[in-house]
């Protein structure tokens, strides 16, 4: 099978699983008090405020990975030096997720105690999405460019 | 089945450089070919290039021998010797070599004999530089040889090996190459003939024996000089057809008690080359007919063994000043090899040399992120996380190995010489309509990878599959695995194997 059909079956798995994490396992971690909100009903809250934002980190990272993917397999890439390029636009990219973190906690977070909590949710649920998935899935010319990369391939035999 | 070639003067030693890059370019087999040069001018500069030619082969040959999957340096070449008629004598003019003044006292009529075949200017002419276009000069000297005085080398090691090939029931195979037009080969070619016919007739196992000449007929011409003493025993261009005629009139009966098969090989359109009347200074450049008598030496080798007797096979192009593939013979075969070799020495010198440059500036742990391809080869730096890693890896070479790194130097030396040859005889007169030259005109640093896809005349790809065919795209499939060799020179023969058009 071609390299970049298992790419997509592994951003499609990990996109899975992250929406899994973000929409079923973080939510249920508010509603079932394991991490306690007092200054807002977590239902109500998980359903208003968490699901909007969750939406947003969610959407735009998963539209970072593609368009990452796919502007990474139309490079023309002659030598190593060129690599350089495309991984700052690697990391041009990522700022996309952060800004929809910023965006999810400014515009629908009305819990102060969830702030910090919903933060590092969002943080960890960018970092799953776009750069886990980044690092085991693009195309071979840049498979490395992603940090860590190399580690992770080599850890998972994805070479 | 052994291949001894016998290359008689300039041309045949040009010949012999044409043989080794098609050899390279996996167009013979994997049995031995054996070279000895004959020539009375030791510092020939078409001798010198070729011997340098073989040498940076050997040293390529020797990295990467055992391929049993790809023809790339598949045939062992040797260069058993170098034979001058000077080598034992300090006689080196025609008059003191043949005693003429012993003679001149002692049996007056041979000196007067002497007199009418040899002009003065010929008997005092020093020859080391070789038989300045005189073919009468060169019979008289090279029929000296002796094959039945044992010290008479490298004569005695050529039969020894023959004997020992035939022995063993091997076949082997003598091509004896020269110009039939000037000093040396017009000279040579047919008293080395009639003498190794003699003496190996009277070898067991004659019958595994096939022995085949190519004669190259004229194919270039000079201007000589005005300066240049008119009264001076030197190769005159104009010479060159009435030479031709006199030697073809005789090869007509003797040709046939001689060889098995006899090839020939011209052009109606002479190159120009710079006048030279021998030493370093006679070095022409390679000519697009020198490929044709590479691929005569591989139909001699491979194909001429089941042709009739007395059989003629006539080929020519189709027009006039132009060569295609079409024109040559083998045309798919031929095509495929040297296509697949050009583009792999290509993609080497575009790419892959200031790739690995790059790698010893930046360091291996930056260069292994940037570059995929180079882990599969090379050990890569794992830092903390290493031990995680595969342990496959840690057995790969060093690429800052010293082994490694002369390995990419010797690969990227017989780029260039392949590289070199190539675009040359696309520069030799007419219209060479095989690869575009000037794609990798200048070497290293100066060809454009961007040229890849561009390098062959007649591609029947369409626009699509060839906007894909690119350095970067041969380099993603790049595998250690595939051919289950790591280091410079599995990289190289993954790259060779990648480059398959």
């Amino acid at each position: 099978m071609e390299a970049w059909i298992w790419d997509v079956i592994r951003i499609v798995i990990v996109s899975l699983i992250g929406a899994a994490i973000m929409f079923l396992l973080q939510p249920w971690l508010y509603q079932n008090g394991i991490i306690p909100l007092n200054d807002v009903e977590p239902e109500a809250w998980v359903g208003d405020n968490y699901i909007i934002g969750a939406v947003t980190v969610f959407s735009v990272s998963i539209i970072a990975v593609i368009l990452w993917y796919v502007i990474a397999a139309k490079a023309k890439v002659q030598s190593a030096k060129e690599t350089s390029s495309m991984a700052i636009l690697w990391w041009v990219f990522l700022l996309l997720p952060i800004i929809s973190i910023c965006a999810a906690i400014y515009f629908f977070n009305q819990s102060n105690d969830a702030l910090l909590s919903v933060t590092g949710f969002f943080v960890f649920d960018i970092l799953f999405l776009y750069w886990f998935s980044t690092a085991i899935s693009s195309p071979r010319s840049l498979m490395f460019v992603v940090p860590g990369a190399f580690f992770l391939r080599n850890l998972f035999g994805l070479r | 089945m052994t291949l001894y070639i016998i290359a008689i003067g300039g041309t045949g030693a040009r010949c012999v450089e044409a043989i080794t890059q098609c050899a390279a370019a996996g167009l013979f087999t994997e049995e031995p070919i054996k070279v000895v040069f004959v020539d009375a001018d030791e510092s020939n500069g078409n001798l010198s290039r070729t011997s340098e030619t073989i040498k940076t082969y050997q040293e390529c040959y020797e990295l990467t021998k055992n391929n049993a999957q790809i023809p790339w340096m598949q045939t062992p070449i040797e260069l058993l010797s170098f034979w001058s008629p000077f080598s034992n004598s300090t006689n080196k003019t025609l008059g003191s070599f043949l005693n003429y003044n012993s003679y001149k006292n002692s049996h007056p009529a041979l000196g007067h004999l002497f007199d009418v075949l040899y002009t003065k200017d010929e008997r005092e002419t020093p020859l080391d530089v070789g038989f300045r276009g005189r073919p009468a000069i060169g019979s008289a000297i090279i029929s000296q040889v002796n094959f039945d005085e044992t010290e008479q080398e490298p004569w005695t090691t050529l039969i020894k090996l023959i004997r020992a090939d035939l022995g063993t029931g091997k076949s082997v195979h003598i091509f004896l190459c020269g110009s039939i037009f000037g000093g040396t080969g017009a000279s040579g070619f047919p008293t080395i003939g009639r003498l190794l016919v003699n003496k190996l007739s009277r070898l067991e196992g004659r019958d595994r024996l096939k022995i085949g000449g190519l004669l190259m007929l004229p194919y270039f011409a000079f201007l000589v000089p005005n300066e240049q003493d008119n009264n001076e025993v030197y190769a005159r261009a104009d010479q060159f057809l009435l030479n031709t005629e006199s030697a073809l009139r005789y090869y007509v009966n003797e040709a046939q008690s001689t060889f098995d098969a006899v090839y020939m090989l011209g052009n109606q359109n002479p190159s120009n080359v710079k006048f030279s009347i021998g030493k370093n200074s006679q070095c022409n450049e390679p000519h697009f007919i020198e490929l044709y008598a590479a691929l005569a030496a591989k139909h001699f080798l491979l194909d001429a063994a089941s042709g009739e007797p007395g059989k003629v096979i006539l080929m020519g192009r189709n027009s006039p000043r132009r060569i295609t593939w079409k024109d040559l013979p083998d045309s798919e075969e031929v095509k495929q090899k040297l296509v697949n070799t050009t583009r792999f020495a290509f993609a080497w010198m575009a790419n892959l040399v200031p790739e690995l440059a790059y790698a010893s500036k930046v360091g291996v742990k930056g260069f292994q992120k940037q570059a995929p391809w180079f882990s599969s080869f090379f050990r890569p730096v794992q830092g903390l996380f290493g031990i995680i890693g595969s342990r496959d890896m840690q057995s790969l070479p060093e690429f800052n190995d010293g082994t490694e790194q002369a390995a990419i130097e010797t690969i990227k030396k017989w780029c260039n010489s392949y590289l070199r040859w190539l675009n040359k005889l696309h520069f030799s007169g007419d219209n060479i309509e095989l690869f575009r030259p000037e794609m990798f005109t200048g070497g290293e640093g100066k060809i454009s990878a961007e040229n890849f896809a561009g390098l062959v005349f007649e591609d029947s790809r369409d626009k699509d599959k060839r906007s894909q065919d690119t350095i970067q795209v041969l380099k993603e499939k790049l595998d250690a695995k595939t051919l289950g060799q790591a280091g410079t020179v599995g990289l190289a023969k993954s790259l060779y194997l990648q480059c398959k058009p």
